[in-house]
């Protein structure tokens, strides 16, 4: 054993084996691995804290107060698998608030004050103790925080539904852990008990009962009894008493922080895409690391079998320098995603709006690693098999090989190129050492094309079904689908080609299951349509995969729509695709909607066909309908822009630490390959400096080798992700709806990653062979 | 009177060792001239390589100059170096060293295509007359390993010279090869210098000594004897080798 771990540790001095670098790449995988799972269970276990703080059970059912019968709460306490449930009342604010002067493009709903409110302090990095929240306080969740004018002291202004001005003082921003996180558009702020018995009692005696219904909700935190799941839970308060049918949202625990980790969701399922691959590039590396250290150490391996070492020791000594190699890239890893972590959760903070622990999963990690050196050995156990074909005598007396010089693969030697032919021909020579290398740049290739294809189709205006119009309609009262022809006809009295668009969303239950609906007066200019047709017709509906799995119905199938008490059949005319609650929603046309009882528009925009009909259309819409709408310049609003900033941010970050990975993988392959390079070809080196070639271009023959084997493997990988690069994204992305990723392999997105992943490896090849200039002519000579 | 082509003043070659100095060449002058067979003999040790390669700009000087067409090869640039090895100067290694993965062809026409002064049809038109004139046409396309080493050196003196140089530098040609093949190999060269080549070759071996037509013997970095002789004559082979053979025992050989 000695004489092993001296081999070992002299191997380790000497630099063999590509020990730093197996070093660099385990600690990527490990700190990725780290960084992702860490940020994930701290959420999770955050989140889950905080919903039991805030006493959410397995379901959570927002309903209007009005329709909350005490035959519902009856039924509900009676329900055998109901346990336990709490009522809380909030208000929804239908104005827009105003802050520092500028409307705020948000929707917010308010709440009283409550015993156990985390209100953060002035860090943002705990709860303060002080909650006591006086009248004319108000606090804020925290992801309204990074918006510019929402800040401690701020006054934010509103007029309720029966036209009463309030204005609130911003006294802190609290942790909502069923509103909070961004993907939820609305904002719910806490004021005092006194304040919202106040304006609820002003909104009750002041307003008829069809507004009443449409501001004061109740929120029905029902807790199951044991074993009992959420959508049982769903599915007998469904059938037992109504209550899902009439209420605005029922959503299980699970749903809300499902809603709360979507980004982080994606982001694992892609870090669980780039582990594997990085995985493979550490078993290719060692591989090929392997193969070579044993090739060049021929000589010195039949020494040491001539003096009695066995195979089994001499592998040995590789699997313990791996072994060592893997837990030190381990261990870094995760020493440096400690900080990492701490910077990364602070950024979904942001998103989530809950204070995260900040600690590292060390467990999972740990297992993780472990799981890693275990496969990795499985390989090196392999790899060395070819140590038994080494002899004591072959290897002593100069272990000389066949060559194989096989003619139809041989590259002609040209005078013009001639750096180009020769650095060919020196990379036909030696194929086989860069395998390895080919691999990589295929796999780094079908990762850059898929996140580029990503980045290219990520279209909000798809992925939520908004329209493109540049007049904004919003309802003061009377405007509703049934003047949505008489609004459209006017309007083409100014712009011939003007279109009216409207949406309307309410949620209603399908076959048992409380789904979004929504509905368009143009179904088909919404969203993609991935089987099928838009619906046309009252009663026709249109699903995404999400809700087919759920209700198990297909195109053709008929489908009971129901709310409160209406009940009508639409039949089933395809799939499309949304990102709205997951992909769990369907779309109808506006006839269909108004069959279920809704007339209302939430949503209307005008779409010209000239723009500078714009002012003559806004003027016109509010000098002809002004009682029922209010016409003007669309600006997209606060969570479609926030979505895409988000979008952009986490594309481009994603895009951007692609090609740094990859910049990191060519240095990394590239160093380890050239430094054996550099070994075999010291003499050819000289032999072509002694004929006249310049230093500078035998580097670029070296460059230009790596750049061919870039080249081969981009080719090669473009061709697995035009076959699967759809399929990965869509398995990536399919936790928010994304299950059909129509996305088309433009030349953009097929001649970046060649550019960047050749350009990268010829750079830095040239800079590695930075050392032939050292080789000196004179090593040829012998005395 | 015979043109100088190359020409050495103060050469100084020195290393460092076990961290002591080690000087091999101490201040040698030496004047090689056009159309000379010149070898460059000594015991083990003596310098005779580095003084070859110190003249041939393989390997720099210490201190000293070393004069070839009004430029001090000891001065120059890597790049201007580069140029001489390919336009100027040719090499021939001891052990071959040809290029493995290069067929014989390859390896005699790849440093003639770095000419910018010919085609590279004439380059390849010329590799096939350096084959047929070495004897290894019909191998043309073999690799190195695949041939005799007799065979390999032949094709290393037919890379040396297909730029026409000035100058061809040879570090114990012979030294690697079995009788037969020496005595091809000698001839070959001992042709090219008939033809008007110039040769600096290092030789330990005194039948390579004899087809010299000067012969300087180094001994402590210096040269200690410059022999001149007619030209090689195989007919008077067997005096050759005793003029030699006594001029190299004054010399303590």
């Amino acid at each position: 054993m000695k004489s092993i771990i001296r081999l070992t540790l002299a191997n380790i001095k000497r630099g063999k084996g590509a020990f730093s670098g197996i070093i660099l790449l385990m600690a990527l995988i490990t700190f990725t691995f780290s960084g992702t799972v860490s940020n994930d269970d701290q959420l999770r276990s955050a989140l889950s804290s905080s919903l039991d703080e805030a006493d959410v059970g397995e379901l959570t059912v927002f309903i209007y107060d009005d329709l909350l019968t005490e035959d519902m709460l009856d039924s509900i306490g009676k329900n055998r698998k109901v346990k336990s449930f709490t009522q809380k009342s909030s208000m929804i604010v239908n104005q827009k608030p105003v802050v520092g002067g500028k409307e705020q493009d948000i929707a917010i709903q308010l709440k009283g004050f409550y015993d156990g409110i985390k209100v953060f302090n002035s860090d943002f990095d705990s709860f303060t103790a002080d909650t006591d929240l006086e009248s004319g306080g108000i606090y804020l969740p925290y992801k309204l925080e990074a918006m510019e004018e929402m800040k401690k002291g701020a006054e934010i202004s509103f007029t309720t539904s029966s036209g009463s001005e309030e204005t609130f003082i911003v006294r802190g921003f609290y942790e909502d852990p069923v509103h909070g996180a961004t993907t939820i558009a609305d904002n719910q702020c806490i004021i005092s008990a006194e304040d919202f018995e106040r304006l609820c009692s002003h909104e009750l005696d002041h307003l008829d009962s069809d507004v009443k219904r449409l501001i004061l909700q109740d929120e029905l935190y029902i807790h199951g009894e044991e074993g009992v799941s959420a959508a049982e839970l769903k599915r007998s308060l469904i059938n037992k008493n109504g209550i899902i049918n009439s209420s605005n949202w029922a959503v299980s625990r699970q749903h809300i922080m499902d809603l709360f980790e979507m980004y982080s969701n994606t982001g694992t399922r892609g870090m669980a895409a780039f582990t594997i691959m990085l995985l493979l590039v550490i078993l290719i590396t060692m591989h090929n690391s392997i193969s070579a250290s044993i090739e060049m150490d021929s000589t010195d391996l039949g020494i040491l079998r001539s003096q009695g070492f066995t195979v089994g020791r001499i592998r040995l000594v590789y699997v313990f320098q791996y072994t060592i190699a893997l837990i030190i890239g381990s261990i870094l890893g995760i020493l440096i995603s400690i900080p990492a972590c701490r910077i990364l959760i602070r950024m979904w903070m942001r998103v989530t709006g809950i204070l995260t622990g900040n600690g590292v999963s060390f467990g999972k990690c740990i297992i993780m690693c472990l799981a890693i050196i275990l496969i990795c050995l499985g390989f090196i156990v392999t790899a060395t098999r070819k140590v038994g074909r080494i002899s004591p005598v072959s290897a002593i007396s100069g272990g000389r090989t066949e060559v194989h010089f096989d003619s139809r693969l041989n590259t002609k030697i040209r005078q013009k190129p001639l750096s180009l032919s020769l650095a060919l021909r020196q990379l036909n020579s030696r194929r086989r050492s860069y395998i390895g290398t080919f691999l990589i740049v295929v796999l780094l290739v079908f990762f850059l094309v898929s996140i580029m294809l990503l980045v290219e189709n990520l279209d909000p205006d798809k992925l939520f079904g908004t329209s493109k119009g540049q007049v904004q309609l919003i309802s003061t009262g009377a405007f509703t689908m049934e003047s949505s022809d008489e609004i459209e006809a006017a309007a083409r009295e100014t712009d011939p080609k003007a279109e009216l668009y409207t949406m309307s969303y309410h949620r209603m239950v399908i076959d048992g299951e409380f789904t979004p609906v929504h509905s368009f007066r143009r179904t088909k200019d919404y969203y993609d349509i991935m089987e099928g047709r838009a619906p046309k017709y009252d009663n026709e509906i249109i699903i995404t995969k999400g809700v087919s799995e759920d209700t198990g119905k297909k195109t053709g199938d008929a489908v009971t729509v129901s709310y409160q008490d209406r009940s009508e059949e639409f039949v089933v005319t395809g799939y499309f695709q949304s990102v709205y609650d997951f992909g769990l929603v369907t779309m109808m046309t506006e006839e269909g909607m108004q069959k279920m009882g809704y007339n209302d528009i939430q949503e209307a925009q005008i779409s010209l066909s000239d723009d500078s009909k714009l002012d003559d259309m806004i003027n016109m819409l509010n000098d002809r309908f002004g009682d029922s709408l209010s016409a003007s310049e669309y600006v997209e609003n606060n969570s479609l822009s926030t979505y895409r900033t988000i979008v952009s941010v986490l594309m481009n970050s994603v895009t951007y630490a692609m090609y740094a990975v990859i910049t990191i993988f060519a240095a990394v392959v590239v160093v380890m390959v050239s430094r054996r390079a550099f070994i075999k070809e010291r003499t050819d080196i000289g032999i072509f400096k002694a004929m006249g070639f310049t230093a500078s271009s035998l580097r670029r023959q070296f460059a230009m080798r790596f750049a061919a084997v870039a080249l081969a493997g981009t080719v090669v990988g473009e061709i697995f992700s035009a076959l699967w690069a759809r399929k990965m994204i869509s398995f990536m992305m399919k936790i928010v709806g994304l299950t059909d990723f129509k996305a088309c392999l433009t030349p953009a997105v097929l001649l970046m990653p060649a550019a960047v992943i050749c350009l990268s490896f010829f750079v830095v090849a040239y800079l590695a062979s930075g050392k032939i200039k050292r080789i000196e002519v004179r090593e040829l000579i012998t005395e | 009177m015979k043109k100088t082509i190359l020409s050495a003043k103060g050469l100084c070659k020195s290393f460092v060792h076990n961290g002591e100095q080690v000087h091999i060449l101490t201040g040698m002058d030496v004047d090689i001239y056009e159309g000379d067979f010149t070898v460059i003999m000594g015991a083990s040790g003596s310098g005779k390589s580095t003084t070859l390669y110190a003249l041939s700009g393989m390997d720099r000087a210490t201190a000293g100059s070393v004069m070839y067409n009004g430029s001090d090869i000891a001065k120059l640039s890597e790049k201007k170096l580069s140029a001489l090895r390919h336009g100027d100067f040719g090499f021939i290694f001891q052990q071959m060293h040809l290029v493995s993965n290069l067929s014989l062809f390859e390896n005699i026409a790849v440093p003639g295509y770095l000419s910018k002064n010919r085609s590279a049809a004439d380059t390849d038109k010329k590799a096939e007359e350096l084959l047929e004139k070495m004897g290894i046409s019909h191998i043309k396309t073999h690799l190195p390993s695949q041939c005799s080493g007799g065979e390999q050196q032949r094709c290393a003196i037919a890379r040396a010279i297909i730029n026409e140089p000035a100058l061809l530098f040879a570090d114990e040609p012979t030294g690697a090869l079995n009788r037969k093949n020496t005595t091809e190999v000698l001839d070959l060269l001992t042709e090219l210098n008939k033809g008007g080549q110039s040769i600096l070759m290092v030789t330990h071996d005194m039948r390579a000594a004899c087809r010299a037509s000067r012969i300087l013997y180094i001994e402590d970095g210096k040269i200690i004897g410059d022999l001149e002789l007619e030209k090689y004559d195989p007919a008077r082979e067997k005096s050759r080798e005793t003029q030699v053979g006594a001029w190299l025992s004054s010399m303590e050989w």
